[in-house]
């Protein structure tokens, strides 16, 4: 590939890509996120270029591999253009079906259909299932469209337009002013105006600058930066390169979770090609704007998500952060300026110099503005990534896009922002999402998890469980997070083990503010999130299982007993075969009965008994009903009921 | 300084810029609570204890790592900061020793300071606590993690202030603690027991094994051990005795560092073998004796070799004012120039050569040249164990700031592992490889040329010699391969930024060839130019303690004090300011010289001050034979060391902690010597018992020199040497007392001291001189079949030259209890010497015996033995006493020698626990 030494060279390029394309051709793309990949979807990809071949239709359909499109739930997804029917859980015996069904003769096959999971109806366009329907995908919409290994896909969508644009008729300053004016604000938690972070590092002193990507995406439960840095990782870099532009950087830099190794290879790719292209490198398009762009794999911390973490790992540090300030926009790597922002937010500044600040902020909320991804998961019917502007409310995430609560549960919370979030409940399921709504929730946007809770869950053992996770990846630099993470997960386990005392919850309130005062980084100072919001929406839970040693939602173990109701059951033998402790006694018959010392609380009983029978009970803050009499254990079946 | 204006609590503050929070409330006279915080460090900000309220700041802030920035306004008595310091106070209790609070474990613990500041009388927070095993493998001192807070300070001791890296904060959260590589026990990992870390400690979590109680007072002084001259704080007790030493923080030379010798070797100061009577031979052995018979047997003895029969050995280890007393006595009651000092064992070669090339024989920087140069060159010396503090402000240099390091030593020292470039010349074939290096920048224009015409002399005939040395024949003759020293050359010359720095020890001085060795060094600091400026200089770095001051004293044979020479100016001089006496005009005789002497009888006396030749000079059986043939020998010292023992007198010294005085450490700072305790015994100091000698001489002589040694005070002394010294003549006991330690020269009262040499001119006057040598045979003795590997000896971090004082300190003896030498482990397969197996080793002269230890730190056909004495065996048995032939210098670093295995005959000390 000759470079491209102008923005000229560069479009005519594109419209050589794009005069090449025919709009009606047939294409399959075959979801190759992480999660359709674990379902063996390059088998499915296999299969149809196999079986094309067969056809001698190789030419005719194309095939792509393509990132994330989001619905992990149903993966794999394959899309057929120009049609664009949806297919989910596709196998590769699935494919010679498709082939001569779908894209030779336009027929729907009825059973590869999603079903909706409210109206059970059967949905046949993408766009048309409601899990995409509510959402706007102006960021990650193009993950399905593109295989994240071509410049070319890349470019037939416009790609790197808005650098062109930037480099041809904006002045750096200009950019820098329509990011501000977009009122963009980072993605990665904090919600800090990328704008005027920008600007502080634009203007600190010093002939060398750094831009870094943080793709370093700690938070277990999200996965969206994964999936765009996957999916479409020019659009991340187009983002890279114009802040560097704006702010006069001529190293960058993207940090990368070990963990995410597609990710790394994807970007590197997309850094060659981009390199090849005279998008990268010296005398950008001609511009004479120089940026190098390399890739570092992180080592596995939490805590190096945090920018100053993030340097400190950067330069091969151990991954501590450091007390701010100094801000990294005044001395970050290697002690020079330095700008910092994730995934999602430089994915958001093409689009802003491509379309504009005015069109951009007409999306959102008055303090937020544009589309937020969030990763839904937990007790809601469709899982996966979704995009929809700041400012829609909970319920419409939750109901409308999530498909409301699996199994006839009734809705109990959602925890949002990652481990040290906090959890929302029923009463305000309208909020607005955005920065502040969240935050003023007592929760934060944090990462953009969303997990979603359902009846069954226990509050203080979710509290407790996050700061378990907490405990583990502080990095015990500082005392008051080392010690107090510790701590606070201490006095929440005795709690949920029935040990709780008098004065817990108080003293959890003054540790869980000592904490966020005076710890050294975000994760410290948010660590408390998940005690203090519990507390505050769920205190009664607290009450219950401090005062009268009950869990009401039944899962703390050192509280609970099962008990199988002699009224109800019908002797049918399954939780005690299933019982892994051998601690249900009875026969065929004869009623079954749980031997309290031997039982584990492993909740099988409970999940395997049938739902027409439901014999089996979580009993909390009570004393076990005495078993049955041995006399009065054999089953005297009602008649006709056998 | 720009200054900055801030409101805390609501008074203004105002500071320079670029300064704390912490800092600044101090000045406003509120303290702030802070465990981690240590003013010479950089903050951690890891206690949280200093948090403020800063407006403005969404959260709390570290008032340690915030910096004080104008209009910033701050409150540190709030609630909300009370409640936070509170709480992490309590947190802190949690994992800590409950006795601690509870009353006190008698240990100084700051976080039971502030917990009793706070109120608190425990922690509401239960729950795990560590339960961590002692390490008690360091001899000095006890780790115990169990009431460490983690605040740091110890990590950044060791990893930024000494550059050791032998700890560090290993996993996370909870888990956190201080360890080794793979948590290892101290004593197995790279620690050098420096005790930076227990220094800086604020809770007792690593202390001292033996802790110091009952102290009353702190003498701040200056370590009597190598040249560096780093400041001590000696901590007396009630009983008299000094039970810890500090490190002294305002002492520019070391800058709040010390080595394990400085902090931990002490201990010889009260060691039961002090001699604490004077000696005299009586039948054949050496009986107690009053002063006054001893100072009589004495002076009997040494008057009837008045003249040049007679010679002083003078120490660098004691004061400037007991060198000049003891070589004022020498030439004036003795009439004799014969007066030398151990500077002859080891630098006189580099004093020869910079009093040839530039006028003077001193160190031409400071060690704050070492840390702002752009590159270092490290000749023949191994500063991590013979002057580790300044080794640390070099890895400073390196590590922190991004010097460029070249080290040239055959053996692969430690601080190789920094270097950018490392030679490995061939033992002797110095001269080549300089000569190489400087052809290098002439050839490549590297050359400062401006300095080469406008300061220098005999460049033409330097450069016909220079020329003869291209990279191949350099290669040839060094082993080095001609890249790597083109590239060193070329650093040298071209620093990235600053200037260079060329350090040396006794791989360059200790050979046949030690004067054109070190004129090698001077000519390649000068045609570089890099050379009086900052950041650059030349660097002969001083074994002893006052090894410089010892030369100014005039302990030389050939110049009188100030290195004034020998001539009709000098000589009148002197006697003007001596009562008007005559005195000797001729040379004296150099120490190595004067040994061969005494073997043909022509030195019959000898007055040895703080010296132990008997173990210090080479080839120790033929210094015993010529010792032992003197018709008079006079010993002071602290111990009956080897020398005394044949002595017919002995006199019992102090040492450096029971007396006043001066030190001139390696960068011409004149430092004070302060009394600590009382002299232990009947001993006296040296300058005190040299003139009751000298009248007692004078008096049997009739000489009329008794007002010529009339001192109460050595403050007197030193007045006098300044008004005969002119580079002293601005320092005073007074000005070094109210403003510490002051580089030479410092001419006026006024004068601030000298931080480098040579900005302007030279001593000899405005061109220093280039003088070219070749590279000679590159030793007296070469292996041959019989003896088949070259010998080098040096030093040892434990052990401070023959160990006379450091064998008596037993911390320091378990951690180097017995000798061993260094063999490569091919080497060790070619003779069937097993590591660690017990070895003797030969040569034409002797043969010691030791424990053999296979290193890749060896090229195959060296080995390496210390020159201390453990278990009677000693490297100068071994050595060769051939010298140099100007600077009178024995070829320690090389003669040949052989091993083989040897029944293990000697009894091991157990180390010390």
């Amino acid at each position: 590939m000759l470079q491209i030494g102008s923005v000229a060279g560069l479009e005519k390029v594109r419209q050589e890509i794009i005069a090449k394309r025919d709009p009606d051709k047939p294409c399959v793309s075959v979801c190759h996120g992480t999660g359709c990949q674990a379902y063996a979807s390059e088998k499915v990809a296999s299969a149809f270029e196999q079986e094309l071949k067969e056809h001698g239709l190789e030419s005719r359909v194309d095939v792509k591999r393509t990132g994330c499109h989001g619905f992990c739930e149903s993966g794999p997804l394959i899309v057929i253009q120009p049609e664009e029917s949806c297919y989910v859980g596709v196998q590769p015996k699935d494919v010679p079906a498709i082939i001569s069904e779908t894209i030779m003769n336009g027929e729907v096959i009825q059973r590869l259909l999603h079903v909706d999971p409210s109206t059970k109806e059967k949905v046949a366009r993408e766009s048309d299932i409601p899990f995409y329907k509510y959402q706007t995908r102006q960021v990650f919409g193009n993950n399905s469209k593109i295989d994240p290994r071509s410049i070319e896909d890349y470019l037939a969508l416009g790609g790197y337009s808005a650098l062109t644009k930037a480099l041809i008729i904006m002045t750096p300053l200009e950019v820098l002013e329509e990011v501000k004016n977009a009122n963009l604000r980072g993605r990665g938690g904090g919600g800090f105006p990328a704008g005027r972070k920008w600007e502080f590092c634009r203007n600190a002193s010093g002939d060398t600058k750094y831009v870094i990507v943080n793709a370093d995406e700690g938070d277990p439960g999200a996965y969206m930066d994964r999936s765009l840095l996957e999916g479409n990782p020019h659009s991340v870099l187009e983002g890279l390169v114009l802040g560097a532009y704006a702010i006069g950087a001529s190293q960058g830099y993207f940090y990368v979770r070990q963990e995410y190794p597609l990710a790394v290879e994807n970007i590197r790719h997309a850094i060659e090609q981009a390199h090849e292209h005279g998008l990268l490198g010296k005398d950008i398009l001609g511009s004479g704007f120089d940026l190098e762009v390399g890739v570092h794999r992180g080592a596995g911390a939490f805590v190096a998500g945090e920018e100053t973490g993030l340097i400190a790992a950067l330069e091969g540090k151990a991954g501590e952060p450091q007390q701010r300030p100094p801000y990294p926009a005044v001395s970050g790597l290697w002690g020079k300026p330095t700008n910092i922002n994730n995934v999602e937010t430089w994915a958001n500044v093409p689009l802003i110099i491509d379309k504009g600040a005015d069109w951009y902020s007409s999306i959102g909320t008055e303090g937020s503005k544009g589309t937020k991804i969030f990763s839904l998961v937990g007790k809601v019917n469709n899982t996966g990534l979704v995009e929809v502007p700041m400012g829609i409310s909970l319920r419409d995430i939750i109901y409308k896009i999530g498909g409301g609560i699996p199994n006839g549960k009734r809705f109990k919370a959602v925890q949002t922002g990652g481990p040290s979030g906090g959890c929302i409940p029923e009463e305000i399921i309208d909020l607005l999402v955005d920065f502040d709504e969240l935050k003023k929730a007592g929760s934060m946007m944090g990462s953009g998890g969303m997990i979603v809770m359902d009846e069954d869950t226990c509050m203080v053992d979710v509290a407790r469980y996050f700061l378990e996770f907490l405990t583990e990846e502080s990095c015990g630099k500082c005392a008051s997070c080392r010690l107090g993470t510790k701590r606070l997960l201490e006095i929440l386990t005795r709690i949920t083990e029935g040990e709780g005392r008098e004065g817990d919850i108080e003293l959890l309130t003054e540790l869980s503010g000592g904490v966020k005062d005076a710890s050294l980084c975000g994760l410290g100072q948010t660590a408390p999130n998940p005690v203090l919001s519990t507390l505050r929406y769920f205190r009664d839970e607290y009450v219950e299982h401090i005062e009268n040693r009950r869990c009401p939602a039944g899962v703390c173990k050192n509280l609970i007993n099962f008990y199988i109701d002699p009224e109800l059951c019908q002797a049918c033998l399954i939780c005690m075969r299933q019982c892994p402790g051998g601690a249900i006694d009875g026969s065929k018959n004869v009623i079954h009965i749980i031997d309290q010392d031997k039982c584990t609380k492993c909740h099988v009983c409970f999940d395997v008994c049938p739902h027409r029978f439901d014999a089996v009970r979580v009993i909390s803050g009570e004393p076990v009903p005495t078993p049955i009499a041995e006399d009065k254990r054999v089953l005297v079946r009602a008649k006709g009921k056998k | 300084m720009a200054r900055v204006n801030l409101q805390i609590d609501g008074r203004a503050v105002n500071v320079p810029e670029g300064g704390n929070v912490l800092e600044a409330a101090r000045q406003a006279g509120i303290d702030i609570p802070r465990l981690c915080y240590s003013p010479d460090m950089p903050p951690n900000s890891a206690c949280r204890l200093c948090v403020v309220e800063v407006d403005g700041a969404g959260t709390l802030v570290a008032s340690c790592s915030a910096q004080a920035v104008d209009n910033m306004v701050v409150r540190t008595d709030t609630e909300r900061v009370t409640r936070a310091r509170k709480i992490v106070l309590e947190l802190l209790l949690s994992d800590h020793p409950a006795e601690c609070v509870e009353g006190g474990n008698g240990a100084i613990c700051d976080l039971e300071v502030y917990a009793r500041q706070f109120g608190l009388t425990g922690t509401p927070y239960e729950g795990e606590r560590h339960d961590y095993p002692l390490d008690e493998s360091s001899p000095f001192f006890t780790v115990d993690l169990n009431s460490c807070i983690l605040c740091g300070r110890c990590v950044t001791a060791c990893n930024h202030i000494q550059h050791i890296g032998a700890i560090e904060l290993s996993f996370r959260g909870f888990d956190t603690k201080v360890s080794t590589a793979f948590d290892e026990p101290l004593i197995n990992s790279i620690c050098t027991s420096c005790g930076q870390c227990l220094s800086v400690c604020p809770t007792d979590a690593i202390r001292l094994k033996t802790p110091a109680e009952n102290v009353v007072k702190s003498v701040t002084t200056t370590c009597p051990y190598c040249g560096i001259g780093c400041g001590i704080r000696a901590q007396v007790d009630d009983n008299g005795r000094i039970v810890e030493m500090l490190d002294d923080p305002d002492n520019p030379s070391s800058v709040g560092m010390l080595c394990v010798k400085g902090r931990f070797g002490y201990t010889f100061v009260h060691h039961e073998d002090r001699l604490t009577t004077p000696l005299i031979r009586r039948n054949g052995e050496l009986q107690p004796a009053t002063w006054d018979e001893a100072l009589d047997y004495a002076a009997e003895g040494l008057a009837k070799f008045r003249g040049d029969a007679f010679g002083a050995l003078c120490s660098a280890k004691t004061t400037n004012e007991d060198g000049y007393v003891q070589q004022k006595m020498a030439r004036l009651v003795m009439q004799t120039n014969n007066v030398d000092h151990c500077a002859r064992l080891c630098h006189a070669p580099s004093v020869t050569a910079m009093m040839a090339a530039l006028g003077s024989g001193a160190t031409s920087n400071s060690y704050v040249d070492y840390e702002e140069a752009g590159c270092l060159v490290i000749v023949g010396s191994d500063p991590s164990s013979n002057h580790p503090v300044a080794a640390s402000r070099m890895r400073k240099a390196i590590v922190e700031r991004g010097a460029r390091l070249i080290v040239i030593n055959p053996r692969r020292i430690d601080i190789c592992d920094l270097a950018d470039v490392w030679l490995r010349p061939n033992p002797g074939t110095d001269v080549a490889l300089l000569n190489a290096m400087a052809k290098v920048i002439l050839d490549e224009d590297l050359a400062d040329r401006d300095f080469v015409e406008g300061r220098t002399e005999g460049f033409q005939e330097w450069r016909d010699v220079v020329d003869g040395y291209d990279l191949q024949r350099a290669e040839e003759v060094t082993g080095v391969p001609a890249d790597d020293i083109a590239l060193a050359a070329r650093i040298y010359a071209g620093p990235p930024f600053s200037g260079s720095c060329l350090i040396w020890g006794m791989g360059i001085t200790q050979h046949t060839q030690g004067t054109a060795n070190a004129h090698s060094l001077l000519n390649l600091a000068l045609v570089a130019g890099q050379i009086g400026k900052p950041g650059s200089g030349i660097s002969p770095l001083r074994g002893q303690n006052n090894v410089q001051g010892c030369g100014d004293a005039g302990c030389l044979p050939n110049l009188f004090p100030g290195y004034a020479p020998i001539d009709d100016k000098t000589l009148s001089r002197f006697s003007a300011a001596w009562s008007g006496h005559p005195l000797p005009s001729e040379k004296g005789l150099m120490l190595t010289h004067m040994v061969d002497e005494m073997l043909t009888g022509g030195i019959k006396a000898v007055y040895v001050v703080g010296e132990n030749p008997l173990l210090s000079e080479p080839d120790l059986h033929h210094a015993e034979k010529a010792f032992k043939s003197l018709d008079f020998l006079a010993v002071q010292d602290i111990f009956l060391h080897e020398t005394a023992q044949i002595a017919d007198v002995v006199l019992p010294a102090t040492t450096f902690a029971e007396k006043d005085g001066t030190f001139t450490n390696s960068e011409r700072r004149v430092q004070r010597v302060r009394t600590a305790i009382e002299p232990v015994g009947e001993s006296r100091p040296d300058w005190r018992i040299i003139s009751e000698l000298a009248r007692r001489i004078g008096e049997k002589l009739d000489l009329g020199v008794e007002k010529d040694f009339d001192y109460s005070h050595p403050s007197q002394i030193f007045d006098e040497m300044a008004s005969l010294i002119p580079v002293l003549a601005g320092i005073s006991y007074d000005r070094l007392d109210s403003e510490g330690g002051i580089q030479w020269p410092c001419p006026t009262p006024d004068h601030p001291g000298t931080r480098f040499l040579y900005e302007d001119d030279f001593p000899r006057g405005p061109r220093a001189r280039l003088v070219p040598f070749e590279q000679g045979p590159q030793a007296q003795e070469l292996p041959s079949t019989r003896f088949p590997l070259m010998l080098s000896t040096g030093r040892l971090l434990y052990h401070w030259h023959g160990g006379t004082m450091t064998r008596r300190s037993p911390g320091l003896m378990a951690r180097s209890p017995e000798l061993e030498v260094a063999i490569s482990p091919r080497d060790g397969e070619k003779f069937g010497v097993a590591d660690g197996e017990w070895i003797r080793v030969k040569s034409r002269r002797g043969e010691l015996e030791a424990r053999a230890v296979h290193t890749d730190r060896m090229r195959q056909g060296e080995i390496f033995v210390p020159f201390v004495k453990l278990q009677d065996h000693a490297a100068n048995f071994l050595t060769n006493a051939v010298y140099d032939p100007s600077a009178g210098i024995p070829e320690y670093k090389v003669c040949a020698v052989s091993i083989e295995r040897a029944e293990e005959s000697v009894e091991v000390l157990a180390p010390a626990t």
